[in-house]
C-alpha cells in the first residue's frame, strides 16, 4: 500500500522543491516506485529541478479535468526506472484544482502501485496548501534555522494538526554548524524546542545544492555532497531504518587554523 | 479568436473547473476554425439555391470565399516578450516581436514567426496542420510542436545567438530544424 507524503513549509525558499526532488530520487535509488507530484500550480519548479521540463505534454490539471489519462501525464525519469513526475500546470492557478480532486488523484496514484507519492506543496497557507495536504497520509515540514522560517513552520504544524495530519516530521535545512558554534545561528535544539516535533533529518548548507539544482540532477546522486549524504540518510529514515544524525562537524583545514591563529593574535 | 492570458487571476476561469474538459478558448477555437473548403462549399450551396430561385449573385460567393481565405491567412502581431505562464493562442498565424520565455506557450493554427528567441513551447498548425512552420531568430524551445507531432531538442546546450535564424518544419512525419537563408 502506497504512502502519500506532503512536503510543506509555509515560508517560501526554504527548500521544499529541493527536498522533494532529492527524497524522490533517493527512494527511487533504493528500488521503490515513486511518484513526485508538483502541487504548485502556476509556479511549477519541480520539473526544472528534475531536468524533465522538456518532456511535459500533459499536467496535473489535465488529469484532474479528465483531458488525459493519469498514465499519459506521468513523466518517466531519465535516470531511475521507478521514478515518475506529475508536473503542475503553468498557465493556470491554484483554483483549478479542489482538495476533493487531489484526494481522488492520490488514491488513483496509490492504485497505480506507487510505494511513495511525494507532493511538493506550494508556499503559503491558502488554496494551494489545502490542495496539497488533502490526500496526504504524512507530512514533512521543511524549515531553515531562521526565526521567520521557524515561525511559519510552527503555523503550518498547527494547520496540519487541525487537518488531521498530526505528528509531522521536521527537516532542518541549510544549517551552518560553524555559525551555530559561534552562536550566530539557531541550533538543532533551539528549533526542536520551539516546534516540539520529531526531527527526521538535518541538511547542512551546501553549495553543491546550487550546482546540482541548476544542472537538473538532484544532490542525492552526488556521493561527495554533504547535503546529498543528509538526504540519503533521510530517505533511509522514511523507509523505516534507524539512522543516527550525521556528523556535521567540518574538519578544519590548514587555512582555517592559520586564520584562527591570526585572529587570536 | 484570440486569447491572451497575462494574469491568471483575470482569466475567465470558473473556480471549480471540473468535468467540462477543455478551457473555453479551445472550444471557441474549434468553432471558428472551420476550414476554407467548408465555408466555400456552404457559400456555393447557398448560391446554387439562390440561382435556382433566379437571383444569382456570383460576386457574393467570391466575396465570401475571399473572406474565408483571408481569415485562414490572418496574422496576429504581438509586441513584447511572453513570460512564464503566459499563453498566446490564435486561429491563424502569430508574429511575435520579442522573446518567448521558458514556461510560456504560443499556439497557432497557422505558422509562428518569432522575431526574438524561442525558449518556451511553440505549437504551429495546432489543428493538425503538418504544413505549418515555426521561425525564430534563436531556436531554443523547451518543446516544438507542429501539427500532431511533439518534439524536443536532444539534451545539451544550443547557441543563444540571435544571428542564426532557424525554422522548423515537418517532412515525412519528422520535425526538422534548418538554418534560414
Amino acid at each position: 500500500m502506497g504512502e502519500v507524503i506532503v512536503i510543506t513549509s509555509g515560508k517560501g525558499g526554504v527548500g521544499k522543491t529541493t527536498t522533494s526532488a532529492n527524497l524522490g530520487c533517493g527512494l527511487a535509488i533504493s528500488g521503490k516506485k515513486v511518484a513526485l507530484v508538483d502541487a504548485d500550480i502556476g509556479l511549477r519548479n519541480l520539473d526544472v529541478v528534475m531536468g524533465l521540463e522538456n518532456r511535459i505534454v500533459y499536467d496535473l490539471v489535465d488529469v484532474v479535468e479528465g483531458n488525459c489519462k493519469l498514465k499519459s501525464a506521468l513523466i518517466k525519469d531519465k535516470r531511475y526506472a521507478g521514478l515518475f513526475l506529475l508536473p503542475a500546470a503553468q498557465t493556470r492557478d491554484k483554483d483549478a484544482v479542489s482538495p476533493e480532486q487531489m484526494q481522488k488523484l492520490c488514491q488513483s496514484l496509490k492504485d497505480e502501485g506507487f510505494d511513495y507519492i511525494i507532493i511538493d506543496c506550494p508556499a503559503g497557507i491558502e488554496q494551494g496548501f489545502k490542495n496539497a495536504i488533502a490526500g496526504a497520509d504524512r507530512a514533512l515540514v521543511v524549515t531553515t534555522p531562521e526565526v521567520s522560517a521557524v515561525r511559519d513552520a510552527d503555523r503550518i504544524i498547527g494547520l496540519l494538526e487541525a487537518n488531521e495530519l498530526p505528528n509531522p516530521s521536521l527537516i532542518l535545512n541549510r544549517l551552518r554548524i560553524d555559525m551555530v558554534k559561534k552562536g550566530e545561528m539557531m541550533s538543532i535544539e533551539d528549533v526542536t524546542e520551539i516546534l516540539a516535533v520529531d526531527i527526521l533529518g538535518v541538511v547542512p548548507d551546501d553549495e553543491t545544492i546550487v550546482i546540482t539544482t541548476n544542472k537538473g540532477e538532484p544532490a542525492v546522486t552526488d556521493e561527495n555532497s554533504k547535503a546529498g549524504q543528509a538526504y540519503r540518510n533521510i530517505t533511509r529514515r522514511i523507509m523505516g531504518e534507524d539512522v543516527p544524525l550525521m556528523n556535521l562537524e567540518v574538519e578544519e583545514t590548514f587555512m582555517d587554523k592559520l586564520k584562527k591563529l591570526f585572529r587570536r593574535s | 479568436m484570440i486569447t491572451f492570458e497575462q494574469d491568471p487571476y483575470q482569466s475567465p476561469q470558473t473556480a471549480s473547473a471540473g468535468e467540462t474538459a477543455e478551457e473555453t478558448p479551445e472550444i471557441a477555437l474549434t468553432q471558428t476554425g472551420a476550414s476554407m473548403e467548408t465555408i466555400i462549399e456552404e457559400a456555393e450551396a447557398k448560391a446554387e439555391e439562390e440561382a435556382a430561385a433566379g437571383k444569382a449573385e456570383e460576386t457574393d460567393v467570391e466575396a465570401r470565399a475571399l473572406n474565408a481565405f483571408c481569415k485562414e491567412h490572418m496574422a496576429y502581431f504581438h509586441k513584447g516578450n511572453l513570460r512564464s505562464g503566459m499563453s498566446l493562442e490564435y486561429d491563424g498565424t502569430i508574429v511575435i516581436l520579442g522573446d518567448v520565455n521558458p514556461g510560456a506557450q504560443v499556439k497557432a493554427t497557422g505558422n509562428i514567426i518569432i522575431l526574438g528567441a524561442l525558449k518556451g513551447i511553440a505549437h504551429a498548425g495546432s489543428m493538425g496542420e503538418p504544413e505549418a512552420y515555426v521561425f525564430a531568430l534563436n531556436m531554443n524551445p523547451i518543446q516544438l510542436r507542429i501539427g500532431e507531432l511533439i518534439t524536443r531538442f536532444p539534451d545539451g546546450e544550443r547557441s543563444k545567438s540571435l544571428k542564426n535564424p532557424e525554422y522548423a518544419y515537418v517532412e515525412d512525419g519528422i520535425v526538422y530544424v534548418s538554418a534560414f537563408e
